[in-house]
């Protein structure tokens, strides 16, 4: 209710002349004394010979007949609604007809609520979801008809073809043909960083998602993680994923630190957001990122790596999320055993993490924040712990000496202990001291 | 009632997305018995052309002047030469009012006309700008203690329990008579300037009211907040401490009220520095440690007793351990070192939790 008042107090009076009230609540008779309208009423009946379209609808919980309202054209939709209601199919039917829609929506259980604001704009797309294509024929007509289940019209999906040399983009073509939501963009080839980026640049959503065009989803992903991310004005929302593995043809959830706590229930204190950093895997297709964070920050894929672009680009994002909330669900189908995948090369191309680094750290420089600076650090041992556990035996030796003169630049060996024991995971422990020492 | 019974401060320095609500919200008021002075700060965005419009469309009402920057203090000091109404309000240009504001003040000033309030306090709420969500203002529970029904009077020199109150200035309104009477100013160019004002005025002050339903929004989450600075500017604190200890040891005002005030001062200083320290960056945290050692080696240790001994009836145990780690460090050269760097506390804290956890898993097992 607290919330409901502000938001009133915040439109101009001048604006807001007829109003549907439908509720007989003295609360809400006195929310509506400051907005002072010319005339109030009680009854969609009423309306029938009205002939300028109503200022204002102002809603309690299940009041009914809100099949009706959509219709409607209104400048304001704004209300109420108890935990178990949806708000998401009453926003999707009204979008058209309303200009700003406020919802106050309870939370489980609790005397605590999250809110819904939406204000029309003239792109019309809510999420853009952006697919890579290289060469993928072969997996992309299930991974199109898995997302395209969901008809809403908001959204848009561009698929970026990076130059491919086989049917790819005529099967694309195929599928836009039948639905005008897909997108196909081609460019010349330039590596996934590349085409993610040109996905953003042409992204008209408010908020993105990445697929990687040889994976498939759940039906219900986009759909469960949309609904999720509106309500409460999430920066960062995500789910978990399962293995997929190819050539058996089963697939298993992975877990994954990031999927519990109080990150179930939004989370908005950005000290345990970034901690996101170390907790969550990279996955970075299984969220949902806002525009206009990735803009104010210019936070973008970096062409110059070959592999793992991904990386940079989610410890940045995680850095300055201010809110993140998860879905405790596994709807991302991650296909693994393919021939030529970043995570099968096992020589000197790991040693993209350096080149990684040098990004991240003139990134995080910037910022003069001790705190983000060693969780950095963490992500750091982390990868390097990683990458001379999978690296071949010949390179092992030079890429520990390399990631060791790496983390000493930063800190000492007992500062970078204490690291490991608070962020990184003492899992790590060993690896760690196997690079501090070069003992292989 | 005929004239104008309060104005509204507004400084503005780079506004321009936020001021228009302001103003909006003032202007949305019940009743008009108030007048609105923006102070432009030497903005370099379109704060002059939104302020010189708004007082072209309600000349008499709003005043418009511009300043070369002089900082918030200085800003709130323009207004108040230029203030001609019974009582002020000071506004930051991201704040609102609800539409009651100006009708609830007046009302309740008309009750009791034989008995005019020097001070007015107000309880703010918070609006999150990230989750937009309202939350209670910090010390909610005091306030309502304090006035447990709008309108109700304390006398903040037989009521100590007023300086426990959060410093915010905004929610202070002002009689201008008071104000001249104890040649109230700001101290300009200084950040964290609402926490002086905060004891010298309830210190000098007869009548307090307090309102508690009135309606002030402030809103938190916006990164150009004094909160949310953390270079060079963090050195300010330590102008602001000197003029408190100043105050309660050498001025006469402020000996008078030396026994009731160590408490409330000593610990916005101990809480405001160790928060100081922990935001402050890279590059000024060494330099703010060390001044804030030379200051307190200077705070005579009979305030840390004082601190002590009252803090444990109002704040929580993990709090008054914090003060007590924080004092213990700072006054020791030697130990400063772990204030530069957090990482051996916090990881030894966590070390120490996760130990008690598990003896009191095979407690109850």
């Amino acid at each position: 209710m607290k919330q409901l008042e502000n938001y009133l107090s915040r439109i101009d009076q001048n604006t807001v002349n007829t109003v549907l009230l439908l509720t007989r609540s003295q609360k809400f008779q006195r929310l509506l004394e400051s907005l002072r309208p010319k005339k109030i009423y009680y009854n969609l009946s009423e309306l029938a010979g009205l002939e300028k379209p109503i200022d204002m609808i102002l809603f309690d919980c299940s009041c009914g007949m809100m099949d009706q309202l959509a219709k409607l054209h209104k400048k304001y939709m704004v209300g109420r609604m108890n935990a178990g209601e949806d708000y998401f199919s009453l926003w999707g039917k009204n979008r058209q007809s309303t200009e700003h829609i406020y919802i106050e929506q309870m939370k489980n259980n609790t005397d605590e609520s999250e809110i819904f604001e939406w204000n029309k704009t003239d792109r019309d797309v809510e999420l853009s979801v952006i697919l890579p294509v290289y060469n993928v024929s072969k997996y992309l007509p299930q991974c199109i008809e898995n997302l395209t289940k969901w008809k809403a019209a908001y959204i848009e999906y561009l698929f970026v073809d990076d130059g491919s040399t086989d049917e790819s983009a005529a099967i694309i073509q195929d599928y836009a043909a039948k639905d005008i939501r897909i997108r196909l963009i081609r460019k010349q080839n330039g590596g996934c960083a590349s085409a993610r980026n040109k996905g953003i640049e042409c992204a008209k959503g408010q908020y993105i998602c990445f697929v990687d065009s040889d994976d498939y989803v759940d039906e219900t992903m986009l759909w469960k993680l949309l609904k999720r991310a509106m309500l409460g004005n999430y920066d960062l929302t995500y789910c978990g994923y399962c293995a997929y593995y190819e050539e058996t043809g089963e697939s298993e959830p992975v877990l994954d630190d990031c999927l519990a706590g109080t990150y179930l229930t939004g989370e908005y204190d950005t000290d345990r957001i970034r901690l996101l950093a170390v907790k969550a895997k990279v996955a970075i297709w299984r969220c949902l990122y806002k525009k206009s964070v990735l803009d104010e920050h210019q936070i973008r894929f970096h062409e110059d790596l070959k592999r793992f672009d991904d990386l940079p680009f989610r410890v940045e994002y995680t850095f300055v999320s201010k809110s993140a909330i998860c879905i405790p669900e596994y709807l991302y189908y991650y296909r693994l055993g393919r021939k030529g995948q970043d995570t099968e090369c096992t020589d000197e191309r790991l040693y993209v993490h350096f080149d990684i680094f040098n990004h991240l750290d003139q990134y995080a420089a910037k910022f003069k924040d001790r705190k983000m600076r060693d969780l950095l650090q963490a992500v750091k041992i982390q990868t390097y712990a990683y990458g001379v556990q999978t690296i071949d035996k010949k390179y092992k030796k030079a890429y520990a000496q390399k990631a060791k003169y790496q983390l000493k630049a930063y800190a000492g060996y007992w500062r970078n202990i204490c690291l490991v024991f608070m962020y990184a995971g003492t899992g790590n422990l060993g690896r760690f001291n196997k690079i501090w020492f070069g003992k292989m | 009632m005929d004239r104008e019974i309060i104005s509204f401060i507004v400084p503005a320095y780079n506004a321009e997305v936020t001021l228009h609500r302001t103003i909006q919200s003032i202007l949305n008021q019940t009743s008009d018995s108030y007048r609105i002075i923006i102070i432009n700060d030497g903005s370099t965005d379109k704060t002059e052309e939104i302020g010189k419009a708004y007082s072209q469309k309600y000349p008499g009402r709003i005043t418009y002047v511009y300043q070369s920057n002089r900082g918030l203090g200085g800003a709130r000091n323009h207004g108040i030469e230029l203030a001609d109404t019974e009582y002020i309000s000071f506004l930051d240009s991201d704040d609102w009012l609800m539409p009651h504001y100006v009708e609830h003040i007046a009302a309740q000033l008309e009750k009791n006309p034989g008995q005019k309030p020097e001070i007015i306090m107000t309880l703010p709420q918070i609006y999150d700008e990230n989750s937009k969500l309202i939350a209670d203002w910090y010390d909610q529970p005091l306030f309502r203690e304090l006035f447990p029904e709008d309108g109700a009077y304390i006398n903040p020199q037989a009521d100590s329990r007023i300086y426990r109150t959060d410093v915010n200035q905004c929610r202070k309104i002002l009689q201008m008579d008071f104000v001249k009477k104890v040649h109230f100013r700001f101290r300009e160019k200084v950040k964290w300037e609402d926490v002086f004002p905060h004891f010298y005025l309830l210190s000098n002050c007869q009548i307090c009211m307090g309102i508690g339903s009135v309606g002030f929004y402030y809103r938190k989450g916006n990164s150009n907040q004094i909160t949310a600075s953390r270079g060079k500017d963090r050195m300010d604190l330590l102008q602001v401490y000197d003029d408190l200890l100043t105050y309660l040891q050498e001025t006469e005002q402020g000996k008078a009220h030396e026994d009731v005030m160590r408490y409330p001062v000593m610990r916005i200083m101990v809480s405001f520095a160790n928060e100081g320290i922990r935001m402050a960056d890279l590059d000024t945290r060494k330099e703010l440690v060390k001044a804030l050692y030379r200051f307190f080696k200077n705070v005579p240790e009979a305030y840390d007793k004082v601190l002590f001994r009252e803090g444990k009836k109002y704040c929580g145990k993990s709090e008054i351990r914090q003060y007590r780690i924080f004092l213990a460090v700072i006054r020791n050269r030697a130990l400063l070192p772990i204030f530069y760097d957090y990482i051996y506390r916090d990881a030894s804290e966590q070390l120490v939790k996760k130990v008690f956890r598990k003896l009191k898993h095979n407690e109850t097992t």
